[in-house]
């Protein structure tokens, strides 16, 4: 399975990319994913966390197929996730 | 006669399908509230009253700054020290003189925001915090004001409309927790793009007036996310979350009494100003971080209580020096240097947890020989 996260504003600087690779293959900004398993938002996010761990520090919302979601919410591998957090400059 | 007029200013875009007498008849009706006249508020007010938006408030306390320039560009560099609002009236009557301006020499605040947004239709939020921000959004959920949201980081920006239609998304919804004010891991140096600014601000603009027009779609519940460096946009739908109603004031009393200062995480012990006794007693604490800002030749020398020297004029490279885990106060040789030197950390650094010795060393000098005495 395969998942592209797009990282936006400060969750860049942490994550190292604006984008993480959610695959089978390890690499720097990628995360070791089982084909059998179906996975949902929040081990997802747990897994970020985990890989890094400065995001558990910041506030962001997560969209999933450009649908902001509120609660765990199931992902397939072609799913589009973005963690998006506030801005306020001016 | 008033329609000649108005053909031969407006002529170019009546023709645009859609618009016509129509449009600009709307537009002419409208009353718009413009927050803040900073990076996003300096592109949107342009737009909106060069096309005829018939009413304008425009709203910032803040004065023209040095580094205002790079980005806010309705100012000159001859407009340093002036008030933003009176600049902005006389730049915009001057592009469009039929602009009916309203000036508000004021930041946004729990005791003005409610009488002021509610004169206006719509609300551009172009401020620069999130306290203002969570402050707008819930005086337009209250008083059913459509707001234009604006915000940049570095190069990135987000518009979007809340408060607006059916099944109505507000702020909260999206953010429903403010980053608390010293949260951010790594933003000694965020920087802004003055490109962001321009974009997202002149894009809030075209979000009010297709909202006043009716033409083509908006960003209602919708979030847009621009990046300059790769010129992408994304945008994701926005919906309720049962969050926002748990904390969202409900009233106009429930908002005035509302805390946000501890909702955002703010420090409000320290104000901007520090007086020659309170630094006498501050400069004991082990919490604070005392900046000299004056050049290295500059006297008195001073050895009573620590500090680091970082003048002026060097402050950009050796931002890193500030130790955002303590209260930083600044102190210069009569407290003019340090009031830029603040708006510079809050301008370009996002730092806001920085406060001055008012009328400088020599101040605290004639306080500790008085005590003396």
């Amino acid at each position: 399975m395969e998942i592209k996260i797009l990282v936006f504003g400060s969750l860049v600087e942490i994550v190292g990319n604006n984008f993480i690779e959610l695959k089978e293959l390890p690499s720097q900004t990628s995360i070791h994913l089982k084909d059998d398993i179906q996975y949902d938002t929040n081990s997802i996010t747990e897994s970020l966390k985990i890989k890094f761990p400065e995001l558990s520090k910041m506030k962001f919302v997560i969209s999933v197929d450009r649908n902001i979601i509120h609660e765990n919410t199931i992902i397939h591998s072609s799913s589009e996730i973005a963690i998006l957090p506030p801005f306020s400059g001016g | 006669m008033e329609n000649d007029f108005l053909y031969e200013h407006y002529q170019r875009q009546l023709p645009l399908k859609n618009f016509g007498l129509e449009a600009q008849v709307k537009l002419q009706h409208a009353n718009v509230l413009v927050i803040g006249l900073g990076g996003l508020g300096c592109p949107a007010i342009q737009y909106l009253s060069a096309i005829g938006i018939g009413h304008i408030g425009i709203m910032d306390g803040d004065t023209v700054s040095l580094s205002n320039l790079h980005r806010q560009i309705l100012y000159t560099y001859q407009d340093i020290g002036q008030l933003k609002t009176s600049v902005v009236e006389k730049k915009i009557l001057g592009l469009n003189p039929s602009t009916k301006i309203t000036l508000y020499n004021d930041y946004i605040t729990q005791q003005n925001a409610f009488d002021i947004i509610s004169n206006y239709d719509i609300i551009l939020d172009c401020t620069d915090n999130f306290k203002a921000r969570y402050i707008i959004n819930d005086v337009c959920y209250l008083l059913n004001k459509p707001l234009v949201f604006g915000a940049v980081f570095q190069y990135e920006g987000q518009v979007s409309i809340f408060n607006h239609g059916k099944d109505a998304v507000n702020y909260r919804d999206l953010f429903p927790y403010s980053p608390k004010e010293n949260e951010s891991p790594n933003c000694m140096q965020t920087g802004v793009y003055n490109i962001a600014t321009g974009v997202i601000g002149t894009l809030q603009a075209s979000e009010a007036i297709k909202l006043i027009t009716g033409i083509g779609e908006t960003l209602t519940n919708k979030l847009l996310t621009f990046h300059s460096l790769n010129i992408s946009f994304y945008a994701i739908d926005l919906t309720k979350n049962k969050l926002s109603s748990k904390e969202i004031p409900l009233s106009r009393s429930e908002f005035e009494s509302y805390h946000y200062d501890q909702f955002c995480g703010i420090n409000s012990s320290l104000s901007d100003d520090i007086s020659a006794e309170e630094f006498d007693q501050l400069i004991q604490s082990d919490d604070v971080q005392i900046i000299d800002i004056r050049n290295e030749n500059e006297l008195p020398k001073i050895n009573n209580f620590q500090s680091i020297q970082i003048p002026l004029a060097s402050l950009h490279e050796n931002i890193h020096l500030l130790d955002k885990q303590k209260k930083i106060i600044l102190f210069c040789h009569s407290g003019i240097r340090t009031q830029t030197a603040i708006e510079l950390l809050h301008d370009d650094y996002q730092i806001s947890n920085v406060s001055h010795l008012k009328g400088g060393i020599i101040k605290w000098l004639d306080f500790k020989s008085k005590k003396n005495d």
